[in-house]
């Protein structure tokens, strides 16, 4: 139902750094956020399907090997995503307070359903392969899945402020969703397919590394990672036309040449995603190592996402336009440097405790 | 306000307790952890002492699987669930302290990096490097609780900030450092009760005993530097706050007595647990636990209540009105609001006016824009069983809606709306029990009734008994049949006071008590 939208009152604090700051940290971070999702997701998914095939006795080893890092993945996933979600509520906290207001409860039982998935990810890594526990690994899929369908719900109720008032009178007490919108599906099932290809990467990349301890898995792992790259990338094609298509059509026109920047970037994600998925397809049939060819395919597929990461947000902004107001803002520079020179520092620390530890384990 | 109102029937307010006392209960535990974690492995090595060792390391493994999920996620959850209930005192919060919370990230980042490879390293690294990893952990940890502690402190004592705006100022505020104390204090505490519980479990009696009292000697000096660290705090605050949440405030008052008597069971156990170690019962472990909860969770209800009637101090109430009016204030401001309205100035009111037809309705939306945020309507705070003990009638509810901001100890904030909202509101807490006779419809009073009971039951949400109450200054040298004669028009003395509600009996009673009292 789209009635008169109600736009929260700016908060009267002004912002205490420039916006394009804000904007940097939160697409950087949403960028690397995605990434270790995707690895989690995909990385999940990739594993209950070894589980399952017969053949070679590889399968249940790289079950075992993904299942062990999924924890630690997921670690990363939430730690990456508390950084997006905070800039998030700095930029654009008058349409994400509301929207997940509207969604409460949904939006707050992802709390839950994490606590509850995570454990099941450790349930499966300590107690190893054989344990009755491994299947909890489905209950995490299950999981994992339905908190994207949730965060899919939320962040695109936040951008269509038209919508608010309807569902709200109808449940104030949160109990709502945003089924009625016909980018929901597309964009989940956009995200989720793009989950299943970044993890197949996350597999070449453990075939990379094992490459010499043990080369016969490290190439089923170079060649079974592969298909799980490039199956997905080629029907990301299918998934994101539909996507594109289900966007109104003058916000579908912004990737298709009324806007240069989203023109641009849709061409380049295209591109790129072309090019990896060929330069892995040389990686497997090449004589030698598959290194430069694979690791150049990442690359590539970083920038796609990188690409596809700008526009969410260019998408996000050109919902938002009739909304948004320049803000007021007041930088305290001794804070913004502080953080900076923090977060240089927490970049060396970080670096060198892992170095060490690969070193000396 | 300026956002959708969340309804909870059970109460927005109780879940935040519920979600934050938990997260408390683990995230202190993460700090003071993770130093019993190194520190314990040092002298592990020191002692030459593997079974020792190795308990340090299966503690590792809990330790990882309580803080990095649960206490992570929970983290993460007090967050979602403050931006659910208050996105307006949320906003606030991130857009003067984004940077904090930024920079807690950072050190939230390597904490979590650093637990993760101080678990994995126990089987892979030299001793040296994995001491290192584990002093960055527990430095991480320890430095997210110094950029998180100004935020929580923050909201109570602003200090500077209300008038500069400015980041130190509010951050470095006057609680700041007692309040550091309190919580590192309590992190050690934690890391000794909860190495406690799992200790008692073991079953070679040695290596049981030997972890007991090293537990022990983790909570005993800790607990008992808890109260020098409480009397800097409370020295620290405001007078009006630490005044406003004794007496007659209910969740102060009623915390302040389970604290202390939490706290007492806690220390106890510990000290047994410390003199005692080898017949030291599992049992007790469990009591210790509970009551270490006990004492943490009512300070966080003290803490958060003292804060009513604001949920920044001084700067926005619990309903999300902003205190003061100023350019930017949307019209959100109490000025504001009691010029316009509240239905008028709430942008997701399903009401814009009260009118004939909508009476009830429309009391109820004004319930919800400005009770609901710390009141249920028969849950938690539930009004329905107040009213009903009170024996308030509308006119009753009319004229205490008028003087919120004086009754019980001033913990809330004052009604801001028009005169027609405010008689809405009251006739739809009437509704509530309709049941209800005004009080001199009633039957007489008891034999038993006295000055004293009178006063308790008519006068006493608003004042208190006590010499500096404007009730008992203004009535000083007063005669009995003066102080009666007032009782019969207190709303011509003041219009914010009801009328008296009591029978004719009651008003004799109640001036010969106040006459006893204000005599000398």
């Amino acid at each position: 139902m789209q009635t008169q939208p109600v736009i929260p009152a700016v908060d009267p604090i002004p912002l205490p750094g420039p916006v394009w700051l804000f904007w940097t940290l939160l697409v950087l971070t949403f960028f690397l956020h995605t990434v270790a999702m995707n690895c989690v997701v995909g990385g999940t998914l990739i594993s209950i399907a070894a589980r399952f095939r017969q053949g070679s006795p590889f399968y249940r080893r790289l079950a075992g090997d993904l299942a062990r890092k999924i924890p630690s993945l997921l670690a990363a996933t939430i730690t990456l995503g508390v950084a997006p979600l905070l800039f998030v509520q700095v930029l654009y906290g008058r349409f994400f307070y509301s929207s997940s207001v509207i969604l409460a409860w949904p939006w707050l039982s992802v709390i839950v359903l994490l606590i509850i998935g995570y454990y099941a990810t450790y349930l499966v890594s300590l107690k190893g392969e054989e344990s009755r526990y491994r299947y909890a690994a489905v209950v995490s899929l299950v999981i994992f899945l339905t908190i994207a369908f949730i965060y899919t719900n939320n962040f695109t109720l936040m951008l269509t402020p038209g919508k608010w008032p309807g569902k709200y009178h109808a449940n104030s007490g949160g109990l709502n969703l945003n089924l009625d919108e016909p980018m929901l599906w597309p964009r989940l099932l956009h995200t989720l397919v793009a989950a299943a290809a970044v993890a197949g990467l996350l597999v070449v990349l453990l075939g990379l590394v094992k490459w010499t301890r043990d080369e016969a898995y490290a190439r089923f792992l170079l060649e079974h990672g592969a298909y799980w790259f490039i199956v997905p990338s080629m029907l990301q094609f299918v998934v994101g036309a539909l996507f594109l298509i289900t966007l109104p059509n003058y916000k579908m026109l912004l990737y298709l040449g009324d806007d240069w920047r989203g023109t641009l970037l849709l061409a380049g994600s295209l591109v790129a995603t072309l090019a990896a998925v060929l330069l892995m397809l040389l990686g497997l049939r090449s004589r030698g190592t598959p290194h430069r060819k694979a690791i150049a395919s990442i690359a590539l597929t970083a920038f796609a996402l990188i690409c596809m990461s700008l526009m969410r947000d260019l998408l996000r902004s050109a919902y938002l336009a009739p909304y948004l107001e320049a803000p007021d803002v007041h930088t305290q520079w001794n804070v913004v440097l502080l953080f900076l020179g923090l977060f240089a520092g927490a970049l060396v620390l970080w670096g060198v405790m892992l170095r060490k530890y690969f070193s000396r384990a | 306000m300026n956002y959708p109102v969340w309804d909870v029937a059970f109460g927005s307010g109780l879940l935040i307790a519920i979600i934050s006392i938990v997260h408390v209960f683990v995230s202190h535990f993460a700090i003071g952890g993770g130093l019993f974690l190194v520190v314990s492995e040092k002298r592990g090595y020191r002692l030459g002492d593997p079974a020792f060792l190795n308990w340090v390391a299966r503690h590792t493994r809990f330790f990882v699987l309580l803080t990095v999920v649960f206490g992570a996620v929970t983290g993460v959850g007090i967050w979602f669930t403050i931006s659910l209930v208050h996105p307006s005192a949320t906003s606030t919060l991130i857009r003067s302290y984004v940077w904090a919370w930024a920079i807690e990230w950072l050190f939230f980042f390597l904490e979590i990096t650093a637990s993760l490879l101080y678990l994995y390293g126990w089987k892979t690294l030299d001793r040296e490097t994995h001491l290192w990893i584990g002093w960055v952990y527990f430095w991480s940890a320890f430095m997210s609780m110094v950029v998180i502690n100004g935020i929580i402190t923050f909201m109570l004592t602003p200090g500077g900030w209300l008038q500069s705006g400015t980041f130190w100022d509010g951050f470095l505020n006057p609680t700041y450092l007692p309040s550091l104390g309190i919580r590192f204090a309590f992190s050690l505490v934690l890391a000794g009760v909860y190495a406690l519980v799992r200790a008692t479990r073991e079953k070679d009696r040695a290596l049981r005993a030997k972890l007991v009292a090293w537990s022990a000697r983790w909570i005993v000096p800790a607990f008992a530097a808890l109260p020098l660290f409480a009397l800097w705090y409370i020295s620290k605050l405001p007078a009006g706050v630490w005044a406003g949440a004794q007496g007659r405030t209910p969740t102060p008052s009623l915390h302040a007595t389970l604290i202390l008597a939490f706290a007492a069971i806690a220390l106890a156990g510990s000290a047994w647990a410390l003199l005692r170690p080898r017949r030291f019962p599992s049992a007790v472990s469990l009591v210790v636990f509970v009551a270490a909860f006990g004492t943490l969770g009512s300070f966080e209800f003290i803490r958060e209540s003292m804060r009513k009637p604001y949920v920044i101090y001084g700067y926005m109430y619990s309903n999300s009105v902003l205190a003061h009016a100023g350019p930017a204030d949307g019209g959100l401001s109490a000025d504001r609001v009691r010029e316009r309205g509240v239905l008028a100035s709430a942008r997701w009111s399903r009401y814009k006016e009260v009118n004939p037809g909508n009476q009830v309705e429309a009391g109820r939306e004004v319930f919800r824009l400005q009770c609901q945020s710390c009141h249920t309507i028969s849950h938690y705070r539930g009004l329905r069983e107040l009213i009903r003990d009170k024996n308030w009638d509308e006119s009753a509810i009319y004229f205490r809606l008028g003087s919120l901001d004086k009754m019980v100890n001033g913990a809330m904030p004052p009604f801001v709306g028009t005169d027609a909202e405010k008689r809405a509101l009251a006739s739809f807490l009437a509704g509530l029990n309709p049941d209800i006779r005004p009080r001199h419809d009633l039957p007489g009073p008891s034999p038993e009734m006295t000055g004293g009971k009178v006063f308790e039951k008519n006068c006493s949400d608003c004042h208190v008994e006590s010499p500096d109450d404007p009730l008992f200054s203004r009535l000083r040298r007063r005669g009995e049949s003066e102080i009666y004669d007032v009782i019969g028009r207190l709303n011509a003395v003041n219009p914010a006071m009801p009328p008296f509600g009591g029978t004719e009996r009651e008003r004799k009673v109640l001036a010969a008590w106040l006459r006893g009292k204000v005599a000398d």
